[in-house]
């Protein structure tokens, strides 16, 4: 294995500002369609994790996600465990611009520009061989276990559990694994996706379903999936 | 994999540093000198007072901090090479002092330090103010030594052959001489001996001016008149060029070999492999940029402003637009006030860069005499975190801790999206500033992400820096 220097990047990483470079300018591509979304993700190529840690170790990823994608920091997501079409699919919605929220997520779609779709796929399959990692769960928090289990028909919120799992695992296709997320990056997203500000999520259900939810809220969640190391 | 480790391990401790060096010497809301005001007086509004004064006021909110500072605005020198070839301009490297003011309650006197009494410890102004201070912090920045080098004065720099190494009329004029060079032209950039500020930044520049070129005058060229052989990212920068500008590897220039990879912190083993992965291209024609070494007679000795032709120790070289960065000393203040000594920079006890020729007076930044810690912003950023709480200490009567420091410089191939970096952590070892054995720089078969995203990072630092500097 190689030993690079890493970047001396506290302050990088607290108020990252990245300027817009050539070659980034490309149009954003259109919203997935259920269909659209389907052909893509039925046309990934079969992944290669060995290939794809490589890729992981000569592009920087380790420097922000960890060696192997647990994120060591508070400031980016985790990784390790993900479903393979999840982070497919978000490396496919950098590169296409569908997934620009904020100022970090340029760092991601400058990253996505080098990348082919085998690539993803490879680091894809690296991260999803890797066990999830253990969550937190409901313990003493009975606001996220509610919305979790049995969410709120009043609101229209759909149980978190239906799509994600109840162990947090993840579902079908894209549908995310959050067990072990980072909180702050889980409260960051949802926020995101609440103000629409983040809108790569397909038939826009997680904007529909962070609409009603409150910050208290979206701070229980965070801790109920996060790992019990991080609280 | 353990490698990796070991380098996050290292990111950790880093992180660690930071936090913990300023929670332990506490960083609180309350101040430890209720009643008994000091008053900590710093001169110079650059990287190292602006961080200094900062930082100090967020140790302690009871001690006051006054910065006296002769400009009204800040003009960063890092990234300011970027305004030579209007990828920036000047708007966009001036700095407010409003945001210090504000949020820390900094108060500046904007006025021309004429003298200190070390004795009485005073600081005395043009305007006639007397400012009674407790500690003093120095930060002068740098001067040059015209006089090294025969037929060149302020009058010809500012006129002809400009340095621009403080930004200021000097970066416009440089930029308008490359904007009106002749097709074909010729620059010249000389590059004086160790030390002096911002040691990748002559290469930085020369690498800017060549993209330019390529850009707008393909058949012009850049010639580099160098005092040195070797140059802090030299190993990355000279890569680049063999990539980008068709310049070809000096014989003489020894880093692409085993021992001086290990040099930069590499093993043998990863040397090895690096240097089986990476073979510079042989160009058959001369590129747009050549360098002439120190080895080779590049030391520039005279010049002729008249002729426009610049004389080294092995020729002689016309040039269409001149950039001479002279030979460097401390700032005028350090010099005047006899803070330095007859090497021309500032003798200071490692731990609190603390003058060893007058006590109680720190010196921070390109001034100071920092051993193997180079003449950068973020060393000097880095050089006043540390010294704010050594400060705190001594004013509170205790004994200064064992510092860390670190610094990264950033460095743009030339074009905007290939970028490098030297990066390291400092102790004192023996009395002296010692490196930290680690890997500094980018192994050189990096792939073009890990080269695009050092530029990246490199305009995310300007600003980040900036930020964590003076606001």
């Amino acid at each position: 294995m190689r030993k690079t220097p890493l970047i001396l990047g506290g302050m990088l990483a607290a108020t990252l500002s990245l300027p817009v470079l050539a070659g980034e300018h490309q149009a954003k591509a259109e919203p997935w369609s259920p269909a659209t979304l389907m052909q893509a993700l039925q046309s990934m190529p079969k992944g290669d994790a060995a290939r794809g840690q490589k890729l992981h170790e000569g592009q920087f990823c380790a420097s922000c996600h960890g060696t192997k994608g647990e994120s060591t920091t508070a400031n980016w997501p985790s990784l390790v465990g993900q479903r393979a079409e999840y982070t497919y699919k978000m490396l496919l919605d950098y590169k296409s611009h569908r997934r620009a929220e904020d100022e970090r997520g340029q760092l991601m779609t400058h990253v996505a520009q080098f990348l082919s779709e085998q690539d993803m796929a490879d680091l894809a399959a690296f991260y999803a061989g890797q066990a999830l990692p253990a969550m937190h769960g409901g313990k003493d928090n009975a606001v996220a276990e509610k919305l979790v289990r049995q969410g709120d028909p009043t609101r229209l919120v759909t149980p978190c559990a239906a799509c994600h799992g109840l162990q947090g695992q993840g579902g079908v296709n894209e549908t995310p694994a959050l067990a072990g997320m980072t909180p702050e990056y889980f409260e960051r997203t949802m926020k995101l996706y609440r103000d629409g500000q983040r809108h790569n999520d397909s038939m826009q259900a997680m904007r529909a379903f962070a609409k009603p939810l409150t910050d208290a809220e979206i701070s229980a969640l965070a801790r109920y999936y996060a790992s019990p190391a991080s609280h | 994999m353990n490698n990796t480790v070991n380098a996050l391990e290292r990111r950790h401790f880093l992180k660690l540093l930071g936090a913990s060096a300023l929670a332990g010497a506490g960083i609180s809301g309350k101040s430890a000198f209720a009643g008994t005001q000091p008053h900590v007086v710093v001169i110079g509004g650059g990287v190292g007072g602006a961080t200094f004064a900062k930082y100090l006021k967020l140790a302690d909110k009871g001690i006051k901090v006054t910065i006296v500072e002769k400009e009204r605005q800040y003009l960063r020198p890092y990234g300011s090479s970027e305004v030579i070839t209007g990828h920036l301009t000047m708007q966009d490297i001036t700095i407010s002092y409003d945001a210090l003011q504000k949020n820390y309650g900094i108060e500046f006197v904007f006025d021309t330090v004429t003298g200190i009494d070390f004795e009485g410890k005073v600081v005395k102004t043009a305007g006639g103010v007397n400012l009674s201070y407790d500690r003093l912090v120095v930060s002068p920045g740098i001067s040059f030594n015209y006089a090294a080098i025969e037929g060149h004065s302020e009058e010809v720099a500012n006129t002809v052959m400009p340095h621009a190494w403080i930004p200021g009329k000097q970066t416009e004029l440089l930029a308008k001489q490359l904007k009106e060079l002749p097709k074909g032209g010729t620059v010249l950039l000389s590059v004086p001996q160790n030390p002096y500020r911002c040691p990748p930044g002559p290469y930085e520049r020369a690498g800017l001016i060549a993209q330019y070129l390529k850009e707008h005058n393909p058949t012009a060229k850049v010639i580099i008149l160098d005092a040195k052989d070797g140059f802090t990212t030299d190993l990355t920068m000279l890569q680049a060029w063999n990539r980008l500008y068709g310049f070809n590897i000096p014989e003489g220039f020894k880093g692409y070999s085993v021992e001086g990879l290990k040099a930069a912190g590499f093993t043998e083993d990863e040397a090895k492999r690096q240097l089986a992965a990476w073979k510079p291209i042989k160009h058959d024609k001369p590129g747009m940029i050549e360098w002439v070494m120190g080895s080779q007679g590049g030391r520039v000795i005279k010049v002729d402003p008249s002729t426009k032709t610049v004389y080294t120790e092995s020729g002689e070289y016309k040039g269409d637009m001149i950039n001479i960065i002279p030979p460097l000393k401390a700032g005028k203040l350090a010099l005047d006030t006899g803070l330095a000594d007859s090497t021309g920079w500032c003798p200071v006890d490692r731990k609190a860069f603390e003058s060893t020729l007058h006590k109680g007076v720190h010196v921070l930044g390109d001034s100071s005499i920092a051993d193997v810690m180079p003449k950068s912003g973020y060393s000097a950023n880095s050089q006043a975190k540390v010294c704010a709480l050594q400060v705190k200490a001594l004013l509170a009567g205790q004994e200064p801790a064992e510092p860390v420091w670190q610094n990264t410089c950033y460095a743009l191939a030339g074009n905007q999206t290939y970028g490098q970096f030297v990066a390291d952590v400092f102790r004192i070892k023996d009395g002296k500033i010692a490196r930290m054995a680690n890997p500094r720089y980018l192994p050189l078969d990096a792939t073009p992400v890990q080269n695009s995203l050092a530029a990246l990072y490199t305009h995310a630092w300007m600003k980040t820096f900036t930020d964590d500097c003076f606001a």
